[in-house]
């Protein structure tokens, strides 16, 4: 018979040891190398959900950083070198990111890394504080303060830039009342303040912030409250499954109301999540090259994700375009500096940060300000309707083009 | 009020899934003294096999539910057979047998990651609409189907553990199981019976809930944590107490997330958790044997 300590002493154990395996697991991950080759190697690494709630986003990455890496090789690799890419995954969980990057750079010297999804923001304090050379694509304003980290550069827009102009538009659709629904991650959270101040400057408000936790599947309750506070739209920035509730949610609720996706959103393929009419139509922004890769460096990666085997480059289309970067502008310094120092390769940037790294994709549709180690793309901002996309990656359906008020 | 009625609904819906995987933990726990970690894993691996059967396949939702309640029920035998079975033997203590079901868990993960990707895929509802209207208030369909199996449930394993020769040789089995061997039982037959059915259950969860979270494969720690929350408030071992431990697991996330935003469910959820087991620490419906030191 079990007692009832016993089953104390049980539940108990249960618990510590969950936690125990976990770190772990975590701490025992082991970098998987994608490429390897030649009598001198320089090593990347990239760190991401390659599994878990945020995998879209880092197999994205992946595939796109994959694909640079094959052209950096075949034009010669870096400084006569090849670049080999280390991938870690961190299971889309963003309290093992920072102890698996740490576990990684401490078994392999890297020149370049990568971090990025929810994870992301975590580890860059650790980045400064190792003076590590990164370039990510994280898209989250001050996490990368051009005060200290001054070896860390980032690939994409802001997402508060797209999450504004969106905003803007649903404010100009005749929004008074917008509701914000965002993850409570670093990420999502930091939306909150900068749209706050968006819908003021355009004469409306944010009716209420939703911070949702990204284990959570009934959403229900979010969509309550939003209807209490009196919202007449709703603008998200959650992503994959937890999209898919707060859309489902909102219709189920038979709320008609006009939703509206940043940049995050956006990426996210809806189709196998939901029926077509329950999102087709609605309004998202995010990077012109990622809305529709329009130029022919974009295409180029994407052909090439493409005819290295994945069929399904639509649902991973802004990640592969920001991991290809963040290779490409490595691989430009390293080669234009002969040197794969840090500092050799940051003030490189430094000086010539703009659109004339080969191989770019978001560099021809976003400027790059070098004073702050973030690409701007403060016109470049594609708004589109939601719409399946074809098996290339491109919106049929493009709105046009937004710049944010300044 | 509408809006109130909604939310509950909502929240007995979920809190209904959660009882399915508590069902499942407490029937293990109370027929073999051990605690299957890969319990709730095996919920995702349900919605993944629901969609491969009833979206790929095509198959009627009644031969879809069977489907996957049999493989992952031999997926609960299995586990029982590969990580319980041969420490049981060697009489190693429960804390390997916990370790040893999560690595389960873990690796399971990783197979299902392997086989189905990461990308969420969705599920249509098995019958009629997607949501169930009640007037003004409304509950997803998934959700009155969760319902409806977990009281199902819970009455069936009452009946079989009470009334039937099979149920009270397994409770036998874990009250004492030398006795029971020298009684000429294979114990350890019942011992794997017990981890099948617990799987069947998960599995079963995993359909019902398919076309509410889509089929994925991210979902099995939170299931597992919450699963567990609605035994320990329910009472170990209790099916009744399960499966009203999972209604008040999904009630305070559903009122709570209302009142006080979703970000702060879980600790609403572990808050009663605590209070329950600092005032009744063997849960609010535990059995005399699991009160009585």
């Amino acid at each position: 018979m079990v007692t009832a300590a016993g089953r104390r002493a049980l539940a108990g154990i249960t618990l510590i040891t969950a936690t125990g395996m976990l770190a772990l697991a975590g701490c025992a991950a082991t970098p998987a190398p994608a490429a390897s080759g030649g009598d001198c190697e320089v090593r990347s690494l990239l760190v991401g959900a390659m599994t878990g709630l945020n995998a879209e986003h880092g197999i994205g990455t992946k595939l796109g950083a994959e694909s640079a890496v094959r052209t950096v090789n075949d034009n010669g690799g870096i400084n006569g070198c090849t670049l080999v890419l280390d991938i870690v995954d961190d299971g889309g969980d963003s309290t093992q990111t920072l102890a698996k990057t740490q576990t990684a750079m401490q078994q392999q010297d890297y020149v370049h890394v990568n971090v990025t999804g929810y994870g992301g923001a975590s580890v860059q304090p650790y980045l400064i504080a190792q003076k590590q050379f990164a370039i990510t694509n994280l898209g989250i304003p001050g996490v990368l303060d051009p005060g200290t980290a001054t070896f860390q550069f980032d690939t994409i827009n802001l997402v508060s830039d797209s999450a504004s102009v969106v905003v803007e538009q649903a404010i100009d659709d005749g929004a008074q009342k917008v509701g914000i629904v965002v993850d409570n991650t670093a990420t999502g959270q930091s939306l909150v303040d900068i749209l706050k101040k968006t819908a003021a400057d355009a004469g409306a408000e944010i009716a209420t912030v939703e911070s949702v936790d990204l284990a959570a599947v009934d959403l229900a309750p979010a969509v309550q409250r939003l209807k209490a506070a009196g919202t007449d739209a709703v603008f998200t920035d959650l992503y994959g499954a937890s999209l898919g509730y707060i859309i489902r949610d909102i219709k189920a609720a038979g709320w008609d109301v006009p939703i509206y996706g940043g940049q995050i959103s956006y990426v996210t393929d809806l189709e196998p999540l939901l029926p077509v009419a329950d999102w087709e139509g609605i309004v998202m922004g995010g990077s012109a090259g990622v809305t529709a890769p329009s130029s022919t460096a974009a295409q180029a990666v994407i052909d090439d994700v493409v005819a290295g085997g994945d069929k399904e480059i639509a649902k991973h289309l802004a990640g592969v375009l920001w991991g290809s970067d963040s290779i490409a502008l490595f691989a430009w310094a390293a080669n234009e500096t002969r040197s794969t120092d840090p500092e050799k390769l940051s003030a490189f940037l430094e000086e010539n940060g703009s659109a004339d790294a080969p191989g770019l994709t978001m560099a021809a549709n976003t400027g790059y300000s070098s004073s702050n180690h973030d690409w701007k793309g403060t016109d470049s901002i594609a708004l589109v309707a939601a719409s399946p996309m074809d098996d290339v990656g491109r919106f049929p359906t493009r709105v046009g083009l937004f710049t944010p008020k300044q | 009020m509408t809006d109130a009625v909604t939310l509950a609904l909502s929240g007995l819906g979920i809190g209904s899934v959660y009882a399915l995987v508590a069902l499942g933990f407490s029937f293990i726990v109370k027929t073999t003294n051990s605690f299957n970690f890969a319990q709730g894993t095996l919920v995702p691996i349900g919605s993944l096999l629901s969609y491969t059967a009833f979206m790929v396949w095509g198959l009627p939702a009644g031969v879809t539910v069977l489907f996957v309640v049999i493989v992952v029920g031999i997926l609960g035998g299995v586990i029982e057979r590969l990580a319980v079975f041969p420490l049981v033997r060697r009489g190693d203590p429960p804390l390997l047998w916990l370790m040893s079901t999560l690595g389960v868990s873990i690796i399971l993960t990783g197979v299902a990651t392997r086989i189905w990707g990461s990308v969420p895929l969705g599920v249509e509802p098995y019958f009629g609409e997607k949501v169930v209207r009640l007037g003004d208030a409304y509950v997803a369909s998934a959700y009155v189907i969760a319902f409806v199996a977990a009281v199902v449930v819970a009455a069936s394993l009452w009946i079989i553990e009470g009334r039937t020769r099979w149920g009270r040789l397994m409770r036998a089995v874990a009250d004492n199981r030398d006795a029971v061997r020298l009684a000429g039982v294979n114990v350890l037959k019942y011992s794997l019976l017990s981890y099948a059915v617990g799987g069947a259950l998960a599995g079963f969860a995993g359909f019902v809930i398919a076309p509410v979270t889509y089929a994925t494969t991210s979902g099995g720690f939170t299931f597992t944590i919450l699963g567990f929350a609605a035994m320990a408030v329910g009472g170990f071992g209790n099916h009744w107490g399960a499966l009203i431990g999972g209604w008040i697991v999904g009630l305070v996330q559903s009122v709570g997330g209302l009142l006080i935003g979703l970000q702060y469910q879980s600790l609403l959820v572990f808050a009663v958790l605590l209070v329950v087991l600092l005032l009744r620490p063997a849960g609010l419906f535990a059995t005399r044997s699991a009160r009585v030191v």
